[in-house]
């Protein structure tokens, strides 16, 4: 039993401290995925053409949403993994309760989406700077974005994967509740995929409402509040849990 | 702002994004030795790679600003057939005049025909007018052909006119053009956002194919002699 008496808060802080260094691995994994995805992005997302008699003109286009898509799959799963058994382990190297250990847990996957959104977003510059160094004409928008429209961007490329990341944090809490939800859960969730009709009017108006959402500040309030709603329910799921279990 | 574009400013700067990425993780081994673990500053470099990159774009600007019409200018595009067919060649807007040649030619016989005939990138038309005399006019007429809202116009080249012994030789530039650009998409969280159409976020067609006519206007006592296979017509 310890003497020291600390705050929830102070304690949090440096059991966040503890895992930033700890979890530092988590982002190699993240990079080479994202790198990856560049690979992929290298012979264009997308083209569109025309060809008259003997002229035929291409226009590729380039993009970072499979940097972002191949970042929120990471999210997920690095989300999952810090559930494990043997990162949970590691807290028990401060006095510790699963109150604080969430909260920095939940810190941690907030702090890793930003460091994801950011590098995702700016991936595109590496896509830009391939294609100048292979000398091909690039076509630059006449009419770019703002700073304010790219700070938006940025920050719904950082919520997205936050999104996915708090989901990832859910199941991987509920798995830890059972030996047989590591086989049940992946099983149940690839046949829903299988099963599930994406047309059915609840899961359109479920799509509509994240990302037919143009309004920001609304988009934000409904993405933070579903991400708050699932941290809650990692959090009373794994208050089932025995102590180091 | 600075423009290196030589062939070697592309190596340069990937020797430099090496080479400084290279010289930060000495710098951070050296100064900061609890970030000798790879999983330490593999991030920091990283994200020092990208930076620099966007910093190297934002100095050297070495890509074209995409001149994007709007759908109304596109859907206005005159038609050059339509002028020919009401006789008002004359009122087509200069605009639209990509290439003239002007040839003398004295005999009263001149043969026309064009290579390759099948495959020739413009309709070809003859128009006989009064007191051209030993004058040969050759128009090349293009409206914009649009990719994606891009006016494609500025990268295909215009066919070539020679005039020599007795034949106007209309050729294409090369046997196929071969037109390739590319340009850059914004990732969906930011179309989300933004109300004005950004490149490659259109729901209509994205082709909008223009016309290209060569006009070759002759003195109207020349004898012509329109070679067959090259589908030239006459305007009157």
């Amino acid at each position: 039993m310890s003497l020291n008496n600390m705050s929830l808060g102070t304690l949090v802080g440096k059991q966040y401290l503890f895992k930033w260094k700890a979890f530092a691995g988590v982002f190699n994994s993240m990079i080479a995925l994202q790198l990856l995805a560049i690979v992929f992005s290298a012979g264009g997302v997308g083209q569109t053409g025309t060809s008259t008699g003997s002229v035929s003109i291409d226009l590729y286009y380039y993009s970072v949403d499979n940097v972002v898509g191949f970042t929120m799959v990471w999210a997920f799963f690095k989300s999952i993994l810090i559930t494990t058994k043997s990162y949970r382990n590691d807290d028990y190297l401060f006095v510790t309760n699963r109150l604080s250990s969430n909260l920095a847990n939940i810190l941690f996957v907030f702090s890793a989406s930003v460091v994801a959104g950011l590098t995702a977003i700016l991936s595109g510059y590496v896509i830009q700077m391939i294609q100048y160094v292979q000398g091909n004409t690039f076509l630059t928008e006449a009419n770019p974005l703002s700073l304010g429209e790219w700070f938006t961007g940025a920050f719904a490329t950082i919520l997205y994967i936050l999104f996915i990341g708090a989901l990832g944090y859910l199941i991987g809490s509920v798995v830890q509740l059972h030996r047989t939800l590591v086989i049940i859960i992946p099983v149940a969730l690839l046949g829903f995929l299988f099963v599930y009709d994406f047309n059915e009017p609840g899961m359109i108006s479920m799509f509509k409402f994240y990302f037919k959402e143009n309004i920001f500040w609304l988009f934000a309030m409904k993405i933070l509040g579903t991400v708050l709603l699932l941290f809650a329910a990692s959090m009373l799921v794994s208050n089932r849990l025995e102590v180091r279990k | 702002m600075i423009n290196i574009n030589g062939v070697f400013a592309p190596l340069l700067i990937l020797f430099v994004l090496i080479g400084g990425a290279l010289l930060l993780i000495r710098f951070i081994s050296k100064h900061f030795p609890t970030m000798r673990r790879k999983e330490r500053w593999l991030l920091p470099i990283y994200g020092a790679v990208l930076v620099s990159c966007g910093i190297i774009l934002a100095f050297l600007e070495p890509f074209e600003e995409r001149t994007a019409s709007s759908e109304e200018e596109r859907l206005s595009s005159l038609s050059l057939y339509s002028y020919i067919e009401s006789g008002n060649i004359k009122k087509i807007d200069s605009e639209y005049i990509r290439k003239e040649w002007d040839f003398t030619h004295t005999d009263g016989d001149l043969r026309i025909s064009s290579e390759p005939s099948h495959e020739f990138m413009a309709s070809i038309f003859v128009e006989k007018v009064p007191g051209l005399e030993n004058k040969v006019e050759v128009t090349y007429y293009e409206t914009p052909l649009y990719v994606d809202g891009e006016d494609m116009s500025n990268y295909i080249r215009p066919p070539e006119a020679t005039l020599s012994k007795g034949l106007l030789k209309l050729n294409n530039p090369v046997e196929h053009q071969y037109v390739e650009l590319y340009t850059f998409r914004e990732p969906f969280p930011y179309n989300q956002f933004i109300e004005r159409k950004m490149v490659g976020n259109q729901n209509e067609s994205s082709v909008f194919h223009g016309e290209s006519i060569i006009l070759i206007r002759v003195g109207e006592e020349k004898t012509l002699d329109l070679d067959p296979d090259s589908y030239i017509e006459y305007v009157n």
